[in-house]
């Protein structure tokens, strides 16, 4: 039962802030996706929430302690992020890169214990990775890849999840399973956030969104509240809609003749 | 698997030591056993910081000579012995040399401590060539007790103008402290960021995993002068062995370094006899091979 409070967050890359002052609070059983263009910063957000990333100003408090307080250790018990890209240089194996996880939960010179090694098993078993658990991980393609970085916080098992772009590159029964797997954690009362460009993804499995727009405005709130076409199109430029009343689907209107 | 692993590279050193004390190959009894500690504790030194160096640099062909670094060491070891300075001393100049070459490896081709791809060995390589310039300034311009005998540490020989038995506590405390950091570096190796948001607190661990590289390969440099690719291959061959976990991959180096170093220069004694084939001439003939196979390979995954 982890909550996160951004209160005044402005980020930003060697000191320039992309966004106007941030505070929201997200709680426990939330699924959140953070929405807008290439480059409005998702990214960057998404690394000073996990304290990668210095902020320009404001804090990111997680269960009310500063995360920039907080000991590496003790803030990944509480709080992981999926990245975009990982270093794969050596040739460890599926599992191995999994139990990585565990290591915020055990002491360094000890080996993996058993709830270590159930938590690993139950990761492998939740992104159907067990067939590929002995292979070396720079032999995976791409999408097998983010399956085992997905698996990995799922070892980990933070309260809040963080996610940066956690569908790119997965295929479309892959981004379902993801997407119901975050469902799945949000019902288990942790905070997952994830940003997303996929918009019907976004509508049909998140309850909040944080809307970043290209001149640093932002909003959060309710998904079925937020989602309208006259935010889209500020969002996106492009204007979008509904493809039927209720429908999850989005697309440029007009081109069917309607 | 991973215990018959051990047991064998256990065996190989007994057998080894023994062949070293056993085999009369033009050596004094009383020498055999430092010659054989020797080989054992560079050997072992140089894989760990090898080892160590890959993760630091996360490029598995990051080796203390092909980077330079041993050279570095070489310069303030050779000037050390030159003036006569006392073992301690000397290993302590080598030391600050070998940090001040990776600091300019850093510099120059990670920044950031990014991936570093083939940039860093191009540097690396650079700056070997380098402090062989410096080398060669020393001896011309240096005082010239006994040449001969430095021209032999200088191509990596165990004949040791500086007694192996320092260097013991060395091998001793850095696999120590190495192998408490094994889970760490098992996440280090996969990005600063990753390794973060796993709990590892990055600075800390690369600082140390820098510190104990540079101290290794000084320590090495000093007993045995310049010995080259014995850090790169016994890690890249034990990967496929016992699978790149540090945990395991740590110990196994140190045995497998120290046997593959004290085979190689008792070798060289047998084929040699009394012409007296410094051992680094025999790594490098092996060496640099391997290594260019391995840059066609890595070459190859990009």
């Amino acid at each position: 039962m982890t909550s996160l409070q951004i209160d005044r967050l402005c980020y930003g890359r060697a000191g320039q802030p992309l966004n106007q002052p941030l505070t929201l609070r997200a709680n426990p059983g939330e699924l959140w996706a953070v929405l807008g263009e290439n480059g409005v910063g998702k990214s960057t957000l998404m690394h000073t929430l996990a304290g990668l990333i210095r902020p320009v100003a404001g804090q990111v408090s997680v269960d009310g302690v500063d995360i920039r307080r907080c000991p590496r250790k003790l803030l990944a018990r509480r709080l992981g992020l999926v990245m975009q890209h990982s270093d794969l240089a050596f040739p460890y194996s599926v599992r191995e890169m999994v139990s990585a996880g565990r290591y915020p939960h055990r002491p360094p010179w000890r080996g993996l214990r058993e709830e270590d090694r159930q938590a690993v098993d139950q990761a492998l078993e939740a992104l159907a990775l067990e067939p590929l658990a002995q292979r070396a991980i720079d032999q995976l393609s791409g999408g097998e890849q983010r399956r085992v970085a997905i698996a990995t916080i799922l070892a980990q098992s933070p309260g809040v999840v963080l996610m940066d772009e956690p569908v790119q590159q997965l295929d479309v029964r892959h981004q379902i399973r993801l997407m119901e797997h975050c469902r799945q954690l949000a019902g288990e009362q942790r905070l997952v956030m994830l940003s997303l460009h996929d918009v019907s993804l976004a509508r049909q499995y998140a309850d909040r969104l944080l809307l970043l727009y290209p001149d640093g405005a932002w909003e959060a709130g309710i998904t079925g509240q937020l989602l309208t076409p006259s935010r889209l199109e500020h969002l996106y430029g492009v204007p979008l809609q509904a493809s039927g009343q209720g429908e999850p689907f989005f697309r440029l209107p007009g081109k069917d003749g309607k | 698997m991973t215990r018959a692993l051990f047991a064998v590279l256990l065996c190989l050193n007994l057998l080894i030591v023994a062949l070293v004390l056993g085999l009369d190959t033009g050596l004094p009894e009383g020498q055999r056993l430092s010659r054989a500690l020797a080989g054992f504790s560079v050997g072992g030194m140089l894989a760990l910081a090898g080892v160590l160096l890959q993760v630091l640099l996360r490029n598995p062909l990051a080796e203390p000579f092909v980077l330079g670094i041993s050279g570095g060491a070489t310069v303030a070891a050779l000037a050390g012995l030159m003036l006569g300075l006392g073992s301690v001393w000397i290993t302590f100049g080598a030391f600050v040399a070998s940090l001040l070459s990776v600091l300019i490896l850093f510099v120059l081709a990670a920044p950031g401590g990014q991936r570093s791809g083939d940039r860093v060995l191009l540097t690396g390589v650079v700056l070997a060539a380098g402090w062989s310039g410096v080398i060669g300034f020393l001896l011309v311009l240096g005082p010239q007790p006994s040449l001969p005998e430095l021209l032999f540490w200088l191509m990596g020989d165990l004949a040791h103008p500086v007694s192996p038995w320092g260097s013991l506590p060395v091998l001793g405390l850095s696999l120590a402290a190495a192998w408490v950091m094994a889970s760490g570096l098992d996440l280090l190796v996969h990005g600063d960021q990753q390794a973060a948001v796993l709990g590892v607190e990055v600075r800390r661990l690369r600082l140390a995993c820098y510190l104990l590289a540079s101290l290794l390969t000084a320590a090495a440099v000093t007993v045995a002068g310049p010995i080259g690719f014995v850090g790169l291959l016994v890690p890249q061959l034990l990967r496929r062995a016992v699978g790149a976990r540090h945990v395991l991959l740590i110990p196994a180096a140190l045995l497998a370094g120290g046997a593959l170093l004290m085979l190689l220069d008792l070798t060289a004694r047998v084929l040699a006899g009394d012409n007296l084939l410094p051992v680094g001439v025999v790594t490098a003939v092996l060496g640099v091979p391997a290594f260019l196979v391995m840059l066609r390979q890595q070459g190859g995954r990009h």
